[in-house]
């Protein structure tokens, strides 16, 4: 039978009650953005030209890119947390903004890495907030 | 506070991958236990068809793909590569310049949802062993040792031993196999028989005693009644005392030998036509060692008989009923018109899998009356 144990080495520090603080993004830097609907972000590849620049043909001046640990991301807005940690304002582009809650999850949610390689799965942290996009968006004026 | 947002745009290494999964009550409280989170195990049947289900030490939980129609984006803090880069002030709405960058790395429209469920063993390979004396498996290659078993049964360690224990799962030579009811049944009379003619502390056993008195009449050069045959009657009839200390003792538990023994006596006595009550607890009474200290009642034996008239009794296995409740239910009114409500629960209960109350799940295919503090269940026709 196929079985794999689940490592939960990284997450003993989150569960350390000394070190128990409760923030938006968890203690090691993750969180959810849970949007009703889909992000619009072009899924092609970035063009590296040969004086080191990058470019995505056709892209929408809008984005920005730039690179994360030598990996292509792309920037798609801005994200603005009330200073009550309740609401959110997500802006996309120079048109579009959503407005959002900051939600306590009723069941904390485990992030689990598989690698199929190693065939090793991590349960690498456990987010209890998430910040949700449940409306429409808005237009920007 | 405002945090300037990125999206990997693709994967460079599809061998990483994330998902979310629910985090139940059981599962944090196991997760805040140092020793137990360790034995957190995913298993499936086969690679590609059969569900996975979660393992701790001593639950199962059963995984559900839960989906939804929203995009979680799952994000992480970090520092972009080139923080030169000016962003257009027209893209900051007059905000304060952000202070950190948050990069997303995954995308996903569902949450594994965590569902308690009973682990079960995998029995289907799994020989039943009768007390012959050469017992083998043809091919060795395909020999399994209990812990092979456990490792390829999608339940925990502990629901794995209990059920092995309560099916009479034994090792014989290095093969794990199940006993046969009539080999339990001798073995089980021998050895209760052995330790009686001992005067044996019934509540105190300790297993190597107790086999050198199953095998101290022995006089036959085969011997079915090994160790591992005592140990497996200890297990199913008995429970260990202490699991901590090396050297096990059990107590035999009285009320599970007295049903095992009635439930053989209604095969014996009763399975082809009934008896009276009176005349079928005589003859079970005999059924049972000489001086073995246990009080039977019939009550013990519900599931496992029905009255085809007022006060006679005749065997009935529940394995011989469908497994449609409407099915099931007009079987039973055939057999007997009217059940009081504790008889007749034993033969349904498997069916109410939403777990309503008892009788609220009875009327919903049967008639139920008061007569004084007890119900009676009849047919709705």
């Amino acid at each position: 039978m196929p079985s794999v144990t689940i490592s939960t080495e990284q997450i003993c520090q989150l569960l350390d009650p000394n070190e128990k603080k409760t923030t938006i993004p968890t203690p090691f830097g993750n969180m959810i953005l849970e949007i009703q609907g889909d992000l619009d972000i072009p899924d092609i590849e970035v063009q590296h030209n040969e004086d080191g620049t990058t470019e995505i043909p056709g892209l929408d001046p809008e984005y920005h890119l730039n690179t994360y640990k030598k990996e292509d991301i792309l920037r798609y807005g801005l994200l603005n947390i009330s200073e009550d940690k309740k609401h959110a304002t997500l802006y996309i582009g120079k048109k579009q903004r959503l407005l959002g809650n900051i939600v306590e999850l009723e069941t904390p949610l485990g992030l689990l890495k598989f690698d199929s390689m190693s065939q090793q799965v991590d349960l690498c942290d456990i987010i209890k907030y998430k910040i949700l996009f449940k409306d429409r968006p808005l237009p920007i004026m | 506070m405002s945090i300037n947002l990125y999206s990997k745009l693709k994967t460079d290494d599809p061998t990483i991958s994330y998902k979310l999964i629910e985090l139940n009550d059981d599962l944090m409280k196991l997760l805040n236990d140092n020793k137990s989170r360790k034995h957190l195990q995913f298993k499936s049947l086969d690679e590609v068809n059969s569900h996975v289900v979660l393992c701790s030490k001593d639950k199962t939980w059963l995984l559900r793909q839960k989906d939804h129609s929203n995009m979680s984006m799952l994000m992480h803090e970090g520092v972009v590569d080139d923080n030169s880069k000016t962003i257009d002030p027209s893209l900051s709405f007059g905000l304060p310049p952000p202070i950190t960058d948050y990069i997303g790395f995954a995308r996903t429209t569902y949450e594994y949802e965590t569902v308690a469920t009973e682990g079960r063993l995998r029995l289907e390979n799994i020989p039943i062993y009768d007390g012959e004396q050469n017992f083998e498996v043809r091919d060795k290659s395909n020999q399994t040792s209990f812990q092979q078993l456990l490792e390829d049964s999608p339940c925990s360690s502990r629901e794995g031993l209990i059920q092995w224990y309560s099916l009479g799962g034994c090792t014989i030579n290095g093969q794990a196999c199940l006993l046969s009811p009539k080999f339990i049944n001798k073995a089980l009379h021998v050895t209760l028989m052995s330790v009686l003619a001992e005067s044996m502390n019934l509540e105190e056993l300790n297993l190597k005693e107790t086999y050198d008195a199953v095998s101290k009449d022995m006089n036959s050069e085969f011997n079915p009644y090994t160790i591992e045959v005592v140990e497996t009657i200890l297990n199913k009839f008995g429970r260990i005392k202490d699991t901590e200390i090396e050297d096990k003792i059990w107590k035999l538990n009285s009320p599970i030998i007295a049903k095992w023994y009635g439930i053989q006596s209604l095969k014996k006595y009763v399975s082809k036509s009934s008896l009276p009550f009176d005349e079928f607890m005589l003859q079970r009474r005999s059924q049972f060692p000489p001086f073995f200290p246990c009080d039977i009642d019939i009550s013990m034996l519900r599931g496992n008989y029905y009255q085809p008239q007022a006060k006679q009794i005749q065997y009935f296995s529940k394995k011989s009923l469908s497994q449609d409740p409407k099915d099931r239910f007009k079987t039973l009114f055939k057999l007997q018109t009217s059940w009081d409500l504790r008889d007749i629960e034993p033969f349904i209960e498997e069916l109410n899998t939403k777990h309503m109350k008892i009788d609220s799940f009875i009327m919903k295919y049967a008639r139920r009356r008061r007569v004084g503090k007890n119900y009676i269940i009849t047919s709705r026709n």
